[in-house]
């Protein structure tokens, strides 16, 4: 039997495969970096993306809010203060019915004309929104910028008390605006100055405070030039304070008992 | 004289695989390498930026609480400038009635007068009387010409004479830039 021809092809196998072997291993380490990069750098990589938008973001965030803080800080709070009693003159919280009334009584004094009538509903006075429908008291409309209340007047005078009148309507603290006026005259010729009775519909405006700021992100804005004219308009008038509403006595044994 | 191959074919194949392990060596080991490096990198600039925005959160926080002290002037420049904004633009809307009498006053000739004056949804009517027909030209004439800023589209509604020669009339117009 001859032994040698059974035994070689054994080895020649053997060879071949610590030839492959060698190559397996290379092989391997390649198909393992393969395997890091896609399962774990790969991953990593999307996370930094999607870390380097978000830091963005974040910057932008801090910036706004620094920003924020920044303006927050310069603002001067006691002028702020006298700025909001401004404002308030301008543009009440409520709607001011007796304010309002005060106001026109004592610039129709100032006029020299004679107010024969004030005529308004302002509705409910805790009402902050729109009260339609009351007749003279009207909540925000489509074309208006705030609420207002409608309050109707009639008035008497000579010519010039009445222009007078308008004028001074106009310098009145409060926001107002003449709607409709009907002017008429009722003179005899022997006057000198013709009276007339004139009837007019007055819008006074009113503006209730905000129930809650802005998101803390929302940047503040300062007055603009033309804003700070029309408070600073105001103050050169010197009435910082609504008009003072004088006490009455209170308490009445007979409540049908005339004054 | 040809070339005689004295090498066996298995040694050849023997030296073509050698070769051929040898350079998958050396790319498995550059390929290690750069992963290596690249997983490094990666790692490091992953750390950096969580460290970033951990800073960033940080940041955000203290800016908040600051924001948070200083609500109440942040309440102040809120509310004054809603109103004073509001206030200015509706002072810049509103219609200047004062305006449109001073002008009435210089544009209307001295022999006419109004009886009853209705301003109404931009709209304004006159009634009144002129001494003559001349003077209830100028009127007209003037209102059209000279008084475009404030009226425009005037109409002669009724205009009637007496025996005096003295004319009754009613003329409306609109006017110019009220709302």
């Amino acid at each position: 039997m001859n032994l040698s021809s059974i035994t070689l092809p054994k080895i020649a196998n053997e060879e071949e495969i610590s030839k492959w072997m060698g190559l397996a291993a290379p092989g391997g380490a390649i198909l393992i970096s393969v395997i890091i990069i896609v399962f774990i750098i790969w991953p990593k990589f999307t996370q930094i993306l999607q870390l380097r938008s978000e830091n963005e973001q974040l910057t932008k965030r801090v910036e706004s809010l620094d920003s924020k803080v920044e303006t927050l800080a310069s603002l001067d709070s006691r002028g702020l203060d006298i700025k909001l009693g401004i404002a308030e003159q301008l543009l009440p919280s409520d709607k001011g019915v007796f304010t309002l009334i005060t106001q026109i009584e004592n610039t129709s004094r100032a006029s020299g004309v004679l107010l024969n009538k004030i005529d308004l509903a302002p509705g409910s006075l805790k009402d902050a929104g729109a009260t339609k429908g009351a007749g003279s008291s009207t909540g925000s409309t489509q074309g208006d910028l705030a609420p207002k209340i409608q309050i109707r007047i009639l008035l008497t005078g000579d010519y010039r008390s009445f222009e007078q009148f308008l004028k001074n309507i106009f310098s009145v603290s409060r926001v107002m605006a003449v709607k409709d006026l009907s002017l008429s005259s009722s003179a005899s010729s022997s006057e000198q100055t013709t009276q007339v009775r004139a009837s007019m519909t007055i819008d006074a405006y009113w503006q209730p405070l905000p129930k809650e700021l802005n998101s803390i992100e929302s940047q503040i804005e300062d007055l603009t030039s033309e804003e700070s004219a029309t408070l600073d308009q105001v103050l050169s008038t010197g009435f910082i304070a609504p008009p003072a509403i004088p006490p009455v006595p209170k308490g009445k044994t007979d409540l049908f008992s005339q004054y | 004289m040809a070339d005689i191959n004295l090498l066996p074919s298995e040694e050849k194949t023997a030296e073509r695989i050698d070769l051929a392990r040898r350079k998958l060596l050396f790319v498995s080991i550059a390929v290690l390498v750069f992963t290596a490096i690249l997983t490094l990198a990666t790692l490091v600039f992953f750390t950096r930026l969580v460290s970033v925005r951990k800073d960033m959160f940080a940041k955000v926080e203290e800016s908040t609480a600051q924001i948070s002290d200083l609500k109440t002037t942040e309440e102040l420049i809120t509310v004054v400038k809603q109103k004073a904004s509001t206030a200015h633009k509706i002072i810049s809307a509103r219609s200047n009635i004062s305006y449109v009498f001073d002008q009435l006053k210089q544009l209307t000739p001295q022999e006419v007068y109004f009886s009853d004056l209705r301003i109404s949804s931009g709209k304004i009517v006159i009634s009144g009387k002129a001494k003559s027909s001349k003077d209830m030209n100028w009127l007209i004439k003037n209102l059209t010409e000279e008084g475009a800023g404030i009226v425009s589209d005037v109409a002669i509604d009724s205009l009637s004479s007496d025996e005096t020669g003295a004319y009754t009339f009613a003329i409306s117009a609109q006017l110019v830039g009220f709302k």
